[in-house]
């Protein structure tokens, strides 16, 4: 493909093994169709055969690119990594995860749409990108460095270039680890950061001087306007929500107060969401949401809910995971499924100061931070390698206190709290909440939103949550298709909640997207065209899954605790899920899917109408495509719950 | 070498093999007819200009501001074909701004060959402007600008040079100016810049909190 409109038409192929850099089509992997990001990820490593390889083996793919979008102004300045991902659990599975920053924008005024990472340097390298000019480079003298000085030692020799870089945790292959680009913009959660430190690839540093070719510019201009005239974009409208740690209110009001230096945000971007904070002595950064995971344990220490956050990113741990695993570690400890020897712990300040003012000040915290977070860096401590992993060592009463702690493939509970959003966990390979708010901030509360979309709605409204089953395959398989689409363009997920900043019927998510699609690349995608894509992508990784990680119909489903009581600590289901209508409910989604209701498995008329007969072969080889699909939807007769 | 100069030197044609997107808001450049150049002026009778400022104690380096002005001049979007621009620093958070200061005494203008042909001054804000029809390309005004990185800029595709020219014509003012979701930039009429001076700051009304 020329280079064109949205998409720059090529894609980085390196092979770390042989120091062999080229250059793929981007038409190769039918960007029209499977747009960018996850989608063109997710078609790259069908292409690829979809290796039954260990996450660690040299022929693991590190898949990361952007869409057609990036590099415009707006929240359209993300990337998406893709690949086997050693955070899942039991067994590594085919994952996402994205992340924003200056990077992914950098890329695109390089002039590519995506990197393929294969093989394994025989050293430490990092691969340089500077426009055409592409090579692998000695790293040693950075392998150790941590990720903020890693990424200003190089941008010191590449100026105004963006780094993507590891830290300790993935050099050290801790399944916990992230990629980072600046202080706070991660591909956290699946654990890539080891694939990268598996391959000996501590960073990747690029700088373009290009820029995004926009198809029909007043169109653009005039999608970006709007959303300005409606106050809701270009307006900094929304920096309420990130300048606000997401912890007690002592620490939100000190870190306000006295150490909030500016807004923050990705390039490019007009939300700014985030907020730029320094205690001296601890250090400077962002901070948008997770990274305050520290905030919850430290009884109103700023310090040491900063020290948290400054530490776990210039190691390079997934902040996510860390909230989970203090839940988990408070009560394995706390319970004595485990002792903090077990941990590697010699005080845990929640448990030894639990009287004290701020368990036991700065100084409890600091110690306990450094035993653990280095501890998971070095690959030391038993938690490096995730709780799940690390349970199993524990005993049996430590998996229990997972099992109630972690919904499915080891993933830390997040926002089960309707059975929508439950559906959505059971079907996915990892916490699909990094992109999936639809659920709790518009069809939940909304019910009118949700009508005018289509979908059942209204099962969380304020005092009124319940579990309704009822029609709700629906609403999972409209929010999995739009997931898809959010991971593709991209589009940030705070930016595209259908309720936050497009209110409906005056201005429709899905319409708002199709318009600025078309307008970037001057191919006119109607709102079905475009949903039609969302589905298909959630197809094809549907059809990895089967085909590479044998996943069938019993897979689909959570840990059984959230079938026998309220889980999931603050964000919860308003009842247990009831193993009938559960069953039922599936049938339907798979109904509405067009995937064979016994197995789960895609069927051919499906994925023919969305057109991926060449998936339909596959599988077929395989023995894994689904026999009969179109079940008509059973409606269950039992009232909601 | 300032970095903007080797930034357009250093570019390769394959970026910029641009179709017809790269011209495709021709209507930006329209307000450019209201010039008049007349005869060649003398250091005294320069009119002075309006001005863009930039705040860096609440610019968040997000770099909208760039990426509008390519997309009104340029039709498309990218930090090196923008008039202005934010240097991201991630890790203190200190940003710089790098527009045309429309000089008190422009060099560039005394410097161009062909001022008032190519190198003009706008008659209604006062903006030193390039007419892109009629420059040929010398960068004499880039050797003359006394700021580092220059902020006249060669074009690394139609090779002529640009620079900030307030948005003469735009009804709206500056675009970067409009769309700075901080309210760090803020344009500065020359009548504004007469009755203050050269140097004008926001004052604290639109900071933190």
């Amino acid at each position: 493909m020329a280079k064109s409109y949205g998409w720059t038409g090529s894609i980085l192929w390196v092979d770390l093994t042989n120091n062999r850099i080229t250059r793929v089509p981007t038409s190769d992997f039918e960007p029209e169709k499977f747009i960018g990001g996850v989608g063109l990820n997710t078609r790259i490593f069908w292409e690829l055969g979809s290796p039954k390889v260990d996450a660690f083996h040299p022929d693991s793919p590190l898949l990361i690119s952007v869409g057609p979008l990036t590099g415009a102004s707006g929240p359209f300045n993300r990337a998406e990594v893709c690949g086997i991902a050693p955070q899942c659990y039991p067994e590594e599975l085919f994952a996402y995860s994205g992340f924003g920053g200056k990077f992914p924008s950098e890329l695109k005024y390089a002039g590519y749409d995506g990197i393929v990472i294969l093989g394994k340097a025989d050293r430490p390298v990092y691969l340089s990108i500077h426009n055409d000019d592409v090579e692998l480079k000695d790293a040693r003298h950075l392998w150790g460095v941590d990720t903020f000085e890693t990424q200003q030692t190089l941008m010191s020799s590449h100026p105004r270039a963006s780094v993507l870089t590891i830290g300790p945790a993935g050099e050290n292959l801790s399944r916990l680890s992230i990629i980072l680009n600046e202080t706070a913009s991660a591909a956290g959660q699946g654990g890539y950061g080891a694939v990268m430190g598996s391959k000996n690839l501590k960073a990747i540093v690029v700088r373009g001087t290009g820029s995004l070719k926009i198809a029909r510019p007043d169109d653009f201009l005039g999608l970006v306007s709007d959303r300005m005239a409606a106050g809701e974009w270009l307006s900094g409208a929304a920096q309420s929500w990130g300048r606000y740690p997401l912890c007690g209110e002592v620490i939100k009001a000190d870190m306000q107060i006295n150490h909030l230096k500016k807004f923050a945000g990705c390039y490019g971007c007009p939300y700014q969401c985030m907020g730029f904070y320094d205690i001296p002595g601890i250090g400077k950064g962002a901070q948008m949401c997770v990274e305050a995971w520290y905030g919850y344990f430290t009884r109103d220490s700023s310090e040491g809910y900063w020290e948290g956050n400054i530490l776990s990113q210039k190691l390079g741990i997934n902040n996510y995971e860390l909230l989970g695993m203090m839940i988990f570690l408070t009560a394995a400890v706390g319970y004595g499924a485990a002792s903090k020897k077990d941990l590697g712990l010699s005080t845990i300040p929640q448990i030894d100061y639990a009287g004290q003012r701020q368990y036991g000040g700065q100084k409890a915290h600091h110690k306990f931070l450094t035993e653990l977070l280095n501890g998971i860096a070095d690959g030391t401590s038993l938690l490096s390698q995730g709780v799940g992993r690390a349970a199993e060592q524990l005993g049996q009463r430590a998996v229990d206190l997972y099992q109630e702690r972690y919904p499915a493939r080891g993933y830390t509970s997040h926002h089960i709290e309707n059975v929508g959003s439950a559906l959505h966990w059971a079907t996915d390979t990892r916490d699909p909440y990094s992109s999936c708010h639809d659920y709790v901030f518009t069809f939940g509360p909304y019910p009118q939103i949700a009508a005018h979309f289509g979908v059942p709605g209204g099962d969380m409204t304020p005092g009124g949550k319940k579990n309704v089953y009822e029609r709700t395959e629906d609403q999972t398989a409209w929010v999995q298709n739009h997931q898809s689409l959010k991971n593709s363009l991209p589009i940030c997920e705070y930016a595209s909640i259908p309720y936050a900043f497009y209110h409906p019927p005056a201005m429709d998510i899905r319409i708002f997207e199709s318009q600025v699609l078309s307008a970037v690349t001057g191919i006119d995608y109607s709102v079905d065209k475009l949903w039609e894509a969302g589905e298909r992508i959630w197809a094809l990784r549907r059809a990895i899954m089967v085909l590479r990680e044998n996943r069938t119909r019993e897979d689909d489903t959570l840990s059984h605790v959230w079938f026998e009581q309220i889980a999931g600590g603050d964000q919860t289901l308003a009842a247990p899920l009831d193993r009938d209508q559960w069953e039922a409910l599936k049938d339907r989604y798979y109904g509405v899917r067009g995937w064979d209701v016994s197995t789960g498995w895609p069927a051919r008329a499906r994925l023919e109408e969305l057109g991926m007969k060449d998936v339909a072969d596959t599988l077929q080889s395989a023995g894994k495509l689904g026999q009969h699909s179109r079940q008509e939807p059973q409606i269950a007769s039992a009232p909601s719950r | 070498m300032p970095e903007d100069r080797k930034e357009s030197k250093g570019i390769d044609r394959r970026q910029f093999l641009t179709g017809a997107g790269a011209v495709a808001i021709t209507g930006a450049i329209a307000g450019l007819a209201a010039c008049s150049p007349s005869t060649t002026k003398t250091e005294e009778e320069v009119p002075i200009s309006g001005v863009i400022t930039h705040d860096p104690t609440i610019c968040s380096g997000c770099g909208v501001c760039g990426l509008m002005c390519s997309l009104y001049h340029e039709g498309e979007q990218g930090p090196a074909l923008a008039r202005s621009g934010v240097v991201r620093d991630p890790f203190t958070y200190e940003f710089t701004f790098n527009v045309c200061q429309q000089c008190r005494s422009p060099s560039c203008y005394f410097a161009c060959p062909l001022k008032d042909t190519a190198l003009c001054i706008d008659s209604v804000t006062g903006a030193r402007y390039v007419n892109e029809e009629n420059c040929t390309g010398c960068e004499k005004c880039i050797e003359a600008c006394p700021f580092d990185p220059p902020r006249v800029v060669l074009h690394p595709e139609k090779k002529v040079v640009f620079s900030c020219n307030l948005c003469t014509g735009r009804d709206k003012g500056p675009i970067c100016v409009e769309y700075c979701s901080m309210k760090a930039l803020r344009y500065v009429t020359k009548d504004e810049r007469k009755e203050n001076g050269e140097v004008v700051r926001l004052d604290r009304e639109y900071s933190l909190g």
